[in-house]
């Protein structure tokens, strides 16, 4: 098997996702019109960021006018999750140079990701490993960036009274739904959302980063404390 | 928000985050993560989303409002149910945009 065949299973793997990205990327070009942004910053920010729900949270964050550094500071933690899938990953990629592997880096997505690890762990002989993670990361890309576009056009036909901003807390309540999935999980939402209620208003947004912290700390203290309890 | 600051705020959005992305994949290679750490990263999603989440559904007019007379609280409750029911992104949107609108008709 050629790295070229490899590439293209890479992409042929991922396509059944595809299908669910590109609405989802078409929301996100949406409500960065309707935040905002003029076209070549929505283009910008799909193709320099390029990461999903951190473009929703930033387009939704300029649309109320959110201090810029805690805009930029909530993008950081939203995609913290990635230096797990890059420590996940890095093993399979090491033989590739370095300016590959930054290019490796920036198309890195939680579905190429998940795809490209559950293949590798499960079949350890699969030949090209990084042209197969490369394959289903440019398609996801090249969808992504579709998607958006259509979104931006979409976005400036769309009048406001649609409301359509309310479309990114449901993608998020989307999102959040599948990984609500263990006690500490609830624990961790109970307390981000319990937090962020009573620092509304705390001043540039700061309320939203405390309950980030906060929750993320009690998630990770009552799996500890679970587990210890488990073991005695 | 200028353009110049929200050119400022996708540069350095996209930084940190390729930054991240990077971390092992081309700057620490073999090293590994604090067991601790690696605990924490679970819970990332769950507690951002969550924070982001909430406000949008319980306030209105920069006021907590928990009532029917609040639309988008209604509306956010129908797309919880939505989202439960059946785990799919564009059946949540759909079911939380058509509460949002047939209320906001109703109550003009």
């Amino acid at each position: 098997m050629t790295a070229r065949t490899q590439f293209f299973s890479g992409a042929k793997a991922i396509s059944p996702i595809l299908l669910g990205v590109l609405p989802f990327a078409t929301i996100s070009g949406i409500v960065a019109i309707e935040a905002g942004l003029n076209p070549a910053q929505a283009i910008g920010m799909a193709t320099i960021l390029f990461a999903g729900a951190s473009q929703l949270a930033v387009a939704q964050l300029i649309g109320t006018g959110a201090t810029p550094i805690v805009i930029v500071f909530t993008a950081f933690i939203i995609n913290l999750r990635f230096v797990m899938y890059s420590a996940s990953l890095a093993p399979f990629l090491k033989k590739v140079t370095a300016w590959k592997r930054a290019l490796l880096s920036y198309i890195l997505t939680d579905q190429a990701y998940a795809l490209s690890v559950a293949k590798f762990t499960q079949n350890p002989e699969t030949p090209h490993k990084p042209w197969f993670y490369a394959g289903a990361s440019a398609a996801l890309w090249t969808t992504w960036q579709l998607g958006s576009l259509a979104g931006i056009f979409l976005g400036a036909q769309v009048p406001e009274s649609w409301s359509l901003d309310f479309a990114v807390p449901l993608t998020f309540l989307a999102l959040l739904v599948p990984v609500v999935n263990s006690r500490a999980a609830i624990v961790a939402a109970t307390v981000a959302g319990i937090t962020v209620m009573l620092t509304a208003n705390m001043p540039f947004n700061l309320g939203l980063i405390t309950a980030a912290l906060v929750g993320i700390f009690a998630g990770w203290l009552s799996e500890t404390i679970l587990t210890r309890g488990a073991q005695s | 928000m200028t353009d110049f600051t929200i050119w400022a705020i996708i540069l350095l959005a996209a930084l940190g985050t390729f930054t991240l992305r990077a971390s092992f994949i081309l700057l620490l290679g073999k090293k590994r993560m604090p067991h601790w750490f690696e605990q924490a990263l679970k819970f990332v999603p769950v507690a951002v989303l969550t924070a982001l989440i909430l406000p949008s559904f319980l306030m209105k007019n920069g006021q907590i409002a928990i009532s029917v007379g609040n639309e988008r609280f209604v509306a956010g409750i129908v797309a919880v149910i939505a989202a439960v029911a059946t785990k799919n992104m564009l059946w949540t949107i759909a079911a939380g945009m058509t509460a949002l609108w047939i209320l906001q008709a109703i109550m003009g």
